[in-house]
């Protein structure tokens, strides 16, 4: 039971680590989780720029506003974490996940059949188009949920190379920037 | 710098790059600029509703709202359950504005069917009663196997619609074509994604277009303005 909860913890706590070790990584965290909570945002039509500045929490948004939070803030804790992987293990590689879970949130972001998505889909691929437009339609919100399932996934694969490979040690090791 | 460094932060800049242009791509649709339409079409109240076209509000209100939606767009269903009834309670009933709907349709044959039943409705000058309920119970038609028979059940709920009237002209298919005849208008404004809004003076001067489910600030921000030039 114990190592259960170690385990769910584990990422967090490293993700909390590597925060602590440098204000940049605070600030790449933070920046990176507004620019996607601004994009989530816009398309799911609840912040507007023009013509005036808006935002509005309708009621049957309310299940994808949730959601596109905990993306966007998982987003900013996975890209932190991975540029510090790469600043201090010097490898070159993202995790692939991270790259998967953006593009889903992404994609299940976007009402398929209220934009011109659709209009895309459906003038390039015919019946396959709608179709298409349709699953991202009805599945939106479990589409958020496999992106939120594989950014979660990105945390604890992120937290591992980290405590496996003793990149931290102890919090006073300074990263290699 | 090293190469680790320079890579991670390409690939946040990608990444930023990506959430900015998807950004900012649906921004400037969902703006207002006067468009100029004067080589168009004529959008007047007049010749909007020539047609058949549902319209509520006094047709000799200053201003006129034109929405271009689909039945089955989940956006426009936010903007049919929660701005649209305060602008009917603040600017339609009080006779500043009235609005007209049109069918932008490029969502298969059951939006086709959606839009030819609440033409229907609007033969018994029920259409905004429909609206309301297509747009509230979505799933009930966009789900069901026979959309058509579950066209008429959502029908069937409104006091006063003659049911019998109603599936003989839905079954008659006397409206099939004014989706694509409402269609080809949009087209010809550029519009593309539903729901769009124009905004329009009563004779069809100053258009401004709004692509999105902009809440009613939005819009009572706009509308006040276009009264207040009208004194």
């Amino acid at each position: 039971m114990i190592t259960k909860v170690r385990n769910a913890v584990g990422p967090i706590r490293t993700a909390i680590l590597i925060l602590a070790k440098s204000k940049f990584y605070v600030a790449l965290a933070v920046g990176v989780a507004i620019v996607f909570w601004i994009a989530f945002n816009v398309l799911d039509q609840l912040l507007f720029f023009f013509p005036f500045l808006d935002f509005y929490l309708p009621n049957d948004a309310v299940p994808t506003f949730i959601l596109s939070n905990v993306t966007a803030i998982l987003m900013g804790l996975v890209v932190s974490m991975n540029v510090y992987i790469l600043s201090s293990l010097k490898l070159k590689k993202i995790s692939a996940s991270m790259f998967s879970g953006t593009s889903l949130s992404v994609i299940s972001g976007t009402c398929a059949s209220c934009t011109s998505l659709s209009f895309l889909l459906i003038s390039t691929f015919g019946g396959v188009g709608v179709v298409a437009s349709n699953v991202l339609t009805t599945f939106q919100i479990p589409l958020r949920l496999v992106s939120i399932g594989l950014l979660l996934w990105a945390l604890y694969s992120t937290s591992k190379r980290l405590t496996a490979s003793c990149v931290l040690p102890n919090s006073s090791e300074k990263p290699s920037l | 710098m090293n190469k680790s460094l320079a890579f991670s932060i390409g690939a946040i800049a990608a990444l930023a790059v990506i959430g900015g242009v998807i950004a900012v791509y649906l921004s400037g649709q969902a703006s207002t600029a006067p468009n100029s339409f004067e080589q168009g079409p004529p959008l007047s109240f007049k010749s909007l509703t020539s047609d058949s076209s549902p319209a509520q509000g006094s047709a000799s209100a200053p201003v006129t709202i034109v929405e271009f939606g689909d039945f089955q767009c989940e956006f426009c269903a936010r903007f049919a359950k929660e701005t649209e009834p305060q602008i009917y309670q603040n600017y339609i009933s009080t006779g500043k504005v009235n609005m007209v709907f049109k069918h932008l349709v490029h969502y298969g044959s059951d939006s086709d069917l959606a839009a030819s039943a609440s033409q229907c409705a609007n033969d018994q000058m029920k259409f905004w009663d429909y609206y309301h309920i297509l747009y509230t119970d979505q799933d009930s038609f966009m789900l069901s196997q026979d959309t058509k028979s579950a066209l008429k059940a959502l029908a069937s709920r409104i006091d006063g619609l003659d049911a019998e009237k109603f599936a003989l002209c839905l079954d008659g298919g006397i409206y099939k074509d004014i989706a694509r005849k409402d269609t080809k208008l949009a087209d010809s404004l550029g519009f593309l994604d539903t729901p769009t809004f124009l905004i329009v003076k009563s004779d069809g001067s100053s258009p401004q277009t709004l692509v999105g489910a902009y809440p009613f600030g939005t819009f009572k921000a706009i509308l006040d303005k276009e009264l207040e030039g009208l004194g």
